[in-house]
């Protein structure tokens, strides 16, 4: 799961308990256009987050939801007690898909239906009609219809199970009695579909299963001139073997423009041709009925095939012989379909087959034909004997599951027999009865065991289990189909619920959201706690010398030791708080380089590495503008136009890689890019130009050196100022930016590979380590990041150069400066007793310089507090800490101070 | 181009895309007798489907896919 994805869940759930909020707030105050306006935004926002993942089913619902706000916020619909009803339906089923999505990762195809069914039912309160019949129910029913009557009637055309070509017709009515499932599919894509960069012809060529698809027009076409090529006005017929919730997943992005049916085989058997003489036809229906009541099916085939042989191939004759031929091969136990067939002949027309299956579906099951009609048609409350008996049976199958050793999907099976109860219990109205289930259920899932299920589901059904004997394996597929009837039934009444009680248990979300304040106010809590917890050595010093006591500072320091581990912990607890990925900056980018290139008329090809390294917030916020000035120049000036980069011999995209790593206590950002590079000759006479460097500069900078002066401020190299960089800012600010925060650049180029910029930032600013120096019995901190060595020189070995003193250091000149003389303290540097003097060498934007201080003392982590008010304006020091007895530590910046 | 247009010939090629569709609709409404030859043709944006359909051109040949072949006989009427 990723990071996006986590939040995006945790703000949905915020959202769903706003909107729950508001509706009840509502509820009480249904005029109140604020609270509606509120209500429009929560849902407004949570489709719009919905929308950046693949979930259209929620997208779906929120959308219709949305629009419904959207027509109550501008008075078009009334709020009303059903309309709050829906909604929160529609929001628990949003709920319900967000519980799905932590689990599981995904949402399930199989909501598409609900989804489309639950915005629907939104939608319907826009155009304010009433009813909650489920309109693709009915839609399917329709279809069903008119495949069915189709084949009844007589009319060519009027059939569209006709329009496909006999030898489709009859692999597909192979493939149908070996096992495979038909369905029709009518696809009706929305007219303003090219729009969206929909392709609906492409989608439908993609259908899973495909054995045969037609266009046709949904009107007849207007002339050239009037014809508007952008609506879309084609229908899709397809006809597929593909299992019904593959088809579902396919369509499920356009699940009300899709409808779906299942073909029985039989309804292809339609024999086709010219009717040509009749005479033959008699004697042969005649001799054909007998010899099928005779049961001599060989004679049969041969004199069916003798027929063919004789007719012509595209007379209606030899279409029925080939047909029955078929079904004799494939169902030759089906003798009602075969007399029908050899009696199609009479008449030329083709078999009623619809009579035939709910002839066939009355004597032999009617438990699926009521399955049939109750998907389709209007669903009755009360339940028959033939539900009760199909129920009873299904919890005695559940039992004897329950009952099988435990094997390896016991988890699956386990769920799998609770929603079989569930879907009982809610067919029989017993709806108290659920919670029990679910509890046994929990309980059963967490003991691994089906035990608890199986207590409960004894205790439940006491009384029914006597008339139960298992039924026989094969009528497993029956009974699921009358459940499926049953829970039919009992969904499409109340509309559909996805409602949970209250006493549901509800997933606790396993993330805080806490104000940064609260946060930032604990930091400075254990940063004060460290900074007391440091009083304690000097305690414990202060016992040994000032009062004598040994034993007792040996047992200061050792519980000193104590809260000083867990002082620790606790800070760097805190600071994992703050931690975020720097994925939050980089996130913006693919947008930024996509957008930028293509207005700019480049390729480039964006690489992000390191994505979930962490740092401190404040540092992460503060990288944003940076970067984004740093990826600007870069493709504003480092990328070479396609053409430009084809004749250099480089590939025509090029490629901008940012990289976040992590090296011990720093964050390291690398922006590197495959341009043209920096060329320092250019950037020489450029910053000469500008008058930043002078004529002896020019001359003696190296290319290194003459590379960085893009940081310089006021410096551009451009001679056109664009709208995306050249004006001279830039660079430079993104070096003080970094350095706000403690940060560093190096820019590295060579001309014509490309340009590498290295930012190194503190994970955290919470804490600075700083070396304590003293000079005329004053303490001071210096920060070890410019720390570079201490040493001691003799006094021997400085030298003074006109007026400034230096030394040689491992062959390279330091030059020297007093802090004394830099603090305007008056006196000289102390020099110990072999006449050495202390030398601290820092380094200052890559060069060296040494100060001269009077001694050194140890290393403390301290926590910074910058210069206020007044003190502010003494630039000399970064800022203040407290040390452990309660003293000041002013914390020089070296920067300022050289 | 994924449409190449030769006298009274439409050659169409690969993908046709929807970018296409307005320069189809302006050659056939221009050319009375127009041919269409689709046999390189992969796929085609059902817009430019659509405009075959309604301007009802000459098919001179049809796709060598033959998928795609079967459903624009079906929506173009293979006679």
């Amino acid at each position: 799961m990723t990071p996006l994805l986590e939040q995006f869940l945790s703000e949905a759930r915020d959202f769903l308990q706003g909107i729950g909020e508001k509706l009840m707030q509502l509820e009480n105050d249904p005029g109140n256009a604020e609270l509606m306006t509120e209500l429009f935004r929560f849902v407004h926002t949570l489709k719009g987050n919905s929308g950046l993942f693949e979930f259209p089913e929620m997208t779906r619902v929120l959308h219709a939801g949305e629009d419904l706000m959207d027509a109550v916020r501008h008075g078009r619909v009334a709020y009303s007690q059903e309309l709050a009803d829906r909604l929160l339906d529609a929001m628990d089923f949003v709920g319900m898909l967000c519980d799905e999505i932590e689990t599981k990762g995904s949402i399930g195809a199989s909501h598409a239906a609900d989804s489309a069914r639950l915005a629907e039912s939104l939608r319907r309160l826009i155009a304010s009609v009433e009813g909650a019949a489920s309109v693709a129910a009915v839609a399917a029913a329709t279809l069903l219809e008119t495949l069915t009557q189709a084949s009844a009637g007589h009319g060519e055309n009027a059939q569209p199970l006709a329009d496909i070509p006999e030898n489709v017709r009859m692999d597909a009515y192979r493939r149908a009695c070996n096992g495979a499932t038909l369905y029709w599919l009518d696809y009706v894509p929305e007219e303003g579909c090219f729009f969206q960069g929909d392709d609906p012809f492409f989608q439908a060529r993609g259908t899973p299963g495909l054995l045969w698809g037609n266009i046709s027009a949904r009107q007849p076409w207007p002339k050239l001139a009037e014809l508007d090529v952008y609506r879309c006005m084609l229908d899709f017929h397809l006809l597929s073997d593909a299992p019904r919730a593959e088809l579902d997943e396919y369509y499920r992005y356009m699940p009300e423009q899709i409808r779906i049916v299942a073909v029985p085989p039989l309804f292809l058997v339609l024999p086709q041709g010219e009717p040509g003489s009749g005479v033959v036809h008699e004697a042969f229906v005649v001799e054909a009925h007998a010899l099928l009541a005779a049961g001599r099916m060989d004679e049969l085939v041969r004199a069916a095939r003798n027929l063919i042989e004789l007719s012509s191939l595209n007379l209606w004759l030899s279409s029925t012989l080939r047909w029955l031929l078929l079904v004799m091969e494939l169902e030759p136990s089906n003798e009602q379909a075969l007399v029908m067939l050899i009696e199609s002949l009479r008449h030329l027309g083709p078999p009623p087959w619809a009579e035939l299956i709910e002839k066939l579906e009355k004597s032999e099951k009617p438990e699926q034909r009521k399955a049939a009609e109750s998907a389709f048609a209007v669903p009755e409350t009360a339940l028959t004997p033939d539900e009760i008996d199909a129920l009873t049976a299904l919890v005695a199958v559940q039992r004897e599951i329950l009952t099988l050793p435990i094997e390896e999907n016991w988890h699956g099976r386990i769920k799998a027999v609770a929603a079989t109860l569930a879907g009982c219990l809610r067919a029989r109205s017993d709806l108290a009865a659920l919670s029990g289930l679910e509890a046994a259920t929990a309980l059963a899932l967490d003991e691994a065991a089906a035990t608890p299920l199986l207590a409960w589901l004894d205790g439940k059904f006491q009384g029914e289990r006597h008339t139960c004997i298992a039924p026989p394996v094969q009528d497993e597929v029956r009974l699921d189909r009358r459940a499926g009837a049953a829970q039919a039934t009992s969904d499409a009444e109340g509309a559909l619920k996805f409602g949970r009680r209250a006493e549901d248990a509800v997933p606790v979300p396993k993330s805080l959201k806490v104000d940064q304040a609260k946060i930032d106010r604990l930091m400075n809590l254990i940063g004060e706690m460290v900074v007391s917890k440091n009083a304690l050595p000097y305690l414990a010093g202060r016992a040994e010398n000032v009062f004598g006591v040994r034993e007792l500072a040996r047992e200061i320091k050792a519980q000193y030791a104590v809260i000083n581990r867990i002082a620790e912990e606790m800070q760097d607890a805190i600071m994992q708080v703050r931690m975020m990925p720097v994925s939050f900056v980089f996130q913006r980018f693919p947008r930024l380089v996509r957008d930028t290139s293509h207005k700019l008329g480049k390729e480039v090809n964006l690489v992000l590495e390191g994505e979930d390294t962490e740092a401190d917030k404040n540092i992460i916020e503060s990288l944003g503008d940076p970067l984004v000035h740093i990826v600007r120049n870069s493709l504003d000036h480092g990328f070479e136009s396609p053409e430009v980069r084809r004749a250099a011999g480089k590939p025509p995209a090029g490629t901008l890689t940012i990289r976040a790593a992590q090296e011990s206590d720093r964050v390291v950002i690398e922006i590197s890019d495959d341009g043209k590079g920096i060329d320092p000759t250019v950037i020489k006479q450029k910053a000469y130009e500008k008058g930043l460097i002078d004529e002896a500069a020019l001359k003696r900078l190296s290319d290194q050196e003459a590379v960085n002066l893009v940081f310089a401020s006021g410096f551009s190299t451009m001679e056109v100022v664009s709208d995306l960089s050249g004006r001279g800012v830039g660079m430079d600010v993104v070096r003080s930016a970094v350095e706000k925060v403690n940060g560093s650049v190096v820019l590295e180029s060579t001309k014509g590979k490309g340009t590498r910029m290295r930012l190194s930032l503190p994970l955290s600013m919470a804490v600075t380590n700083v070396m304590i120096i003293e000079s005329d019995g004053q303490f001071f901190g210096m920060p070890m990041d410019c720390v570079v060595e201490t040493v001691r020189v003799p006094r021997a070995a400085i030298r003074t150069i006109k007026n400034n003193l230096a030394t040689v250091l491992r062959d390279r000149i330091v030059p020297l400066k007093s802090i004394n003389a830099l603090l305007d303290i008056d006196a000289p540097p102390k020099a110990n007793a072999e006449d050495e003097l202390a030398v601290l060498v820092v380094r200052l934007n890559d060069e060296l310089a040494g100060l001269l201080v009077d001694d050194f003392h140890e290393t403390a982590d301290i926590i910074l507090k910058p210069m206020t008010g007044m003190l502010a304006r003494l630039t000399a020091y970064s800022g203040s800490a407290l040390m452990g007895d309660g003293s000041v530590l002013m914390v020089l910046n070296v920067k300022e101070m050289l | 181009m994924a449409i190449e247009y030769k006298n009274n010939r439409a050659l169409f090629s690969d993908v046709v895309s929807v970018e296409e569709t307005e320069a189809l609709l302006e050659w056939l409404q221009r050319k009375s007798a127009a041919r269409v030859d689709l046999s390189a043709c992969t796929h085609l944006h059902p817009a430019n489907l659509q405009v075959l359909m309604a301007a009802k051109p000459v098919i001179s040949a049809w796709p060598k896919d033959a998928g795609l072949a079967a459903w624009l006989e079906s929506a173009l009427g293979r006679r």
